[in-house]
């Protein structure tokens, strides 16, 4: 038997997983990665709230409708020959006199996009106890990545890249006419596929692995303070901590801990 | 049936753990369980707490005594099996058992004015087998805040004839023993194992050996 026990239903296990949420905090990174045709860097944080918690015994707890919040800052290159027709100024004579013939080289401009969205997951955890240095840390760990669905957030990513391409080459002249085609060309470039496949690129990191942990729990317990010379501060020490989904009539987290 | 029941957390100690807390508690401050006057021990320590002698008129230097207790030990109900104590514990009751060794300077002392010798003083003891029947009190402040510490309702000192020594007896160790009691404070965050802030809904009651608690986070 154990010297201590604690458990939580569905309902405090939510509430626990939420504060584990809070804990987490944002996560982020950078990198690169393929958007279409283009090469894109990207900073990308994400952080994680709600959903709620299903105990499965014996080890399972699901957590269905998590918010992964994600915001993304990237950027890629569009040499603009790619997708705009050459324009040459003809020679022109007059009186003995030509100018030469002047063809225009499109730049490579550089499209900066800032984007943020929320998509839902629904993932099992298994949750297991350890000990780690100085403290025993109860882990809820993400078993398989889930199907990340990508779905109206990434329409609305589509567009914003549009009325980036469209800001970016506004200055340059004679494009005026081509504007509106241009963004078409590029979205059809990228393509709903090549956006998944970065969005899915960036964010499954955050997801493969993911972890929730519990407030550490010092394995040097206080229990009560020091309260002057004569009393010094009284410890226990956990020895043993394991942690389990339970079925009875209704399934509960149930942590037990030995004490010494 | 769940252990939760219609709450959403539960936080139980079992008897085992409430044992080795106790244990920790006295080994870090003994001087919960032992006391003695000025001739026995001087001054406060960690150790032991220093306690004024009993005045008695024509007794020069008072009556010295020592008081020292042994760690205790809880049974919380059902009772263990073949338990030996008189007053086992009932339902949400805990039985506890310790040892004390009271102790008496017993000073001898000449009168004559004449006579400059100095008395002497010579320690005599009697070890004690001593059964307690107790009950817990919650102090709660709020969520994750609070304690549980123990109360003693009856002290049996078995064998002390006649009658009346032994209800005197057990009186004097009724009244030490609540008092040392005191000092044992039991946080509610160690009833949880510090995993939640428990806001105390139903408890501490006392059942399969353990001490249990209900709530909410």
């Amino acid at each position: 038997m154990s010297d201590i026990i604690a458990a939580a239903d569905q309902t405090a296990a939510t509430t626990l997983l939420h504060d584990a949420e809070a804990t987490l905090g944002r996560l982020s990174k950078s990198g690169g990665g393929s958007l279409g045709p283009f090469v894109a860097n990207y900073s990308a944080s994400v952080s994680f709230s709600g959903g709620s918690v299903d105990l499965i015994p014996p080890n399972i707890i699901q957590l269905a409708d998590c918010n992964v919040n994600y915001s993304l800052n990237f950027s890629f290159g569009i040499d603009l020959n790619d997708f705009l027709p050459s324009f040459c100024l003809p020679q022109i004579c007059i009186f003995g006199w030509c100018t030469p013939k002047i063809c225009i080289s499109w730049p490579t401009v550089t499209i900066p996009i800032s984007f943020s969205d929320t998509l839902t997951i629904t993932g099992d955890f298994t949750v297991s106890a350890a000990q780690v240095g100085p403290n025993w840390i109860v882990s809820i760990t993400i078993q398989s990545v889930p199907l990340l669905q990508f779905g109206a957030g990434t329409a609305a990513l589509l567009a914003v890249i549009a009325a980036a391409v469209t800001a970016a080459v506004v200055w340059i002249p004679f494009i005026g006419p081509f504007l509106a085609g241009l963004a078409d060309l590029v979205i059809a470039a990228i393509g709903i596929a090549g956006l998944t496949g970065l969005l899915g690129d960036i964010i499954t990191p955050f997801i493969s692995g993911l972890t929730f942990t519990l407030p550490p729990l010092p394995a040097k317990m206080l229990v009560l303070p020091a309260g002057g010379p004569t009393d010094p501060e009284v410890d226990v020490t956990i020895t043993a901590l394991g942690a389990a989904v339970q079925a009875s009539d209704k399934n509960e987290l149930v942590l037990s801990a030995s004490i010494a | 049936m769940s252990l939760t029941q219609n709450f959403h957390v539960f936080a139980g100690v079992a008897e085992s753990g409430i044992n080795t807390f106790l244990k920790d508690l006295f080994t870090t401050r003994p001087h919960y369980l032992n006391y003695g006057s000025p001739a026995f021990v001087p001054a406060n320590t960690v150790n032991a707490t220093s306690v004024a002698a009993i005045t008695f008129p024509g007794v020069p230097t008072g009556i010295q005594f020592a008081v020292s207790f042994g760690i205790p030990t809880v049974d919380l109900f059902p009772p263990d099996a073949g338990t030996l104590s008189p007053i086992p514990p009932g339902p949400n009751q805990l039985g506890l058992h310790t040892k004390v060794r009271l102790t008496v300077g017993c000073f001898t002392w000449n009168s004559d004015p004449g006579n400059d010798k100095r008395g002497q003083m010579v320690p005599i003891f009697v070890d004690l087998d001593v059964w307690a029947l107790g009950q817990i009190v919650s102090h709660y402040f709020g969520p994750g805040t609070g304690f549980i510490t123990f109360q003693l309702i009856n002290v049996r000192i078995p064998g002390i004839k006649p009658e009346g020594l032994e209800a005197v007896i057990d009186c004097v160790i009724r009244m030490m023993l609540n008092a040392l009691l005191e000092n044992v404070q039991l946080p509610f965050h160690v009833l949880s194992a510090g995993v939640f802030q428990l806001i105390l809904e139903q408890g501490p009651t006392i059942d399969q050996d353990q001490v249990e608690v209900w709530g909410d986070i």
